[in-house]
């Protein structure tokens, strides 16, 4: 249920659909072993499971990393996804191309993620 | 409605640069002790829309804000389309220059941020006696690259990814999360409408030809006062950065900027205020004392 009011939540973003308009592609955030696929088409959503596929990058890091990322203000280091990446607290795997081609969609889609569990510690 | 109109004025000056004219653009406002501005790479003056309009500021300082060549509103050099643009140290240091002296500006304080906070540096190392003192904000003695690698930088400018939106992505990063979001989308924007291969080009710049580590940082703080804004959310020009700078200078002032980043002028200038008057009225302090 999380996951699909995840997706809704995503899809409703117009400023999120707008980036993606001519990206398909497969981002997965991994949090230590934890896998969180999002299945992308043409910007929209279509679903999130926890394969991690062999298409598109992944966004690899240490729970206390994404934990430090997830606060209401993050500390330094660790406020946006390019300053994680930049600092290595996270890693990418697979296509950096397609990372690099669309960091607005890799970084709003991380911005609607974070607002999601904050949501749930609330 | 009212209209309000700005007291900043927008000007064009010809000057040569390495034998050939360029037409450079300025925008200036205030009276007082020249504060010349420069903008961190990828962007413009525009960084400065805040200072620039300050009542503090501009009763006391002449504030100019120069677009660098190929920035802004700006021109690059004639027959742009078949060179790479590469800033080194020394065409920086020769259009800070040219700027100065066709303005004929006296002694003036100089303020960069990032790259240019880096110039201020170069400047009062080589031109001590041209200004009047620096103002450094993400002043770094380098920006962490050992080798020489400029394709590290490619996703800046290829055909293939937008640069705009690449260079937004990333420059996003070094924002505070503090920081208002009209004014880091207005930063951000600045960034989204540079021309192709600019960025990359003053990263040459950033990441290697003004590389300070193996100099010695010769400025006579008496002669030229030197100031060092750091904010806490840099970590491309991190605060430990200019805070070994000014242990470096004997006299050299040094401040850490809590929740700035690394555009404090622009991300969020009401904050920046409160770092930047002291220094301002120090400056003026010491300017008074040296003239008495």
């Amino acid at each position: 249920m999380e996951i699909l009011m995840l997706i809704d939540q995503m899809n409703a973003d117009e400023v999120l659909r707008r980036h993606g308009v001519c990206y398909s592609t497969d981002i997965s955030i991994v949090i230590d072993d934890d896998v969180c696929h999002f299945e992308i088409d043409q910007g929209e959503v279509k679903k999130i499971d926890s394969i991690l596929p062999d298409t598109g990058f992944s966004i690899n890091g240490s729970r206390q990393a994404w934990e430090k990322f997830c606060e209401d203000i993050p500390p330094p280091e660790f406020h946006e996804p390019a300053a994680l990446i930049a600092n290595g607290h996270v890693v990418i795997k697979g296509d950096m191309y397609t990372m690099q081609s669309n960091i607005m969609y890799l970084r709003r889609l991380l911005e609607i993620w974070r607002e999601s569990k904050r949501g749930e510690e609330s | 409605m009212s209209v309000v109109l700005d007291d900043v004025t927008g000007h064009y000056v010809q000057v040569e640069l390495n034998g050939e004219i360029i037409r450079l653009y300025y925008e200036e406002a205030g009276q007082g002790i020249p504060l010349l501005c420069l903008h961190t790479a990828g962007s413009d003056g525009r960084q400065y829309r805040e200072i620039i309009r300050n009542e503090f500021i501009t009763s006391k300082y002449r504030v100019i804000v120069p677009d660098m060549p190929w920035h802004g509103k700006s021109s690059p050099p004639s027959g742009w389309q078949e060179r790479e643009y590469r800033l080194s140290t020394d065409d920086y240091l020769n259009y800070i220059i040219a700027f100065m002296g066709a303005l004929e500006l006296d002694k003036p304080l100089v303020m960069g941020c990032s790259i240019g906070g880096r110039v201020v540096l170069h400047l009062a190392m080589a031109h001590q006696d041209k200004i009047g003192g620096i103002i450094g904000l993400q002043s770094g003695l380098d920006a962490g690259a050992d080798e020489y690698a400029p394709e590290n930088f490619n996703h800046f400018n290829r055909h293939d990814i937008h640069a705009g939106h690449c260079a937004t992505g990333w420059m996003a990063a070094l924002i505070a999360p503090q920081s208002p979001d009209n004014h880091r989308w207005e930063t951000l924007w600045h960034y989204a409408s540079g021309g192709p291969g600019v960025f990359k080009g003053d990263l040459h710049f950033y990441s290697y030809d003004g590389d300070l580590r193996n100099q010695a940082l010769n400025i006579d703080t008496q002669q030229c006062p030197v100031y060092l804004l750091s904010g806490e959310y840099d970590w491309s020009a991190p605060a430990a950065g200019a805070e070994e700078i000014a242990q470096r200078i004997p006299g050299a002032y040094f401040k850490k900027m809590l929740a700035m980043g690394h555009f404090p002028m622009s991300e969020n200038p009401d904050k920046f205020m409160e770092y930047l008057t002291p220094v301002l009225e120090d400056y003026i302090k010491k300017r008074g004392n040296a003239s008495a």
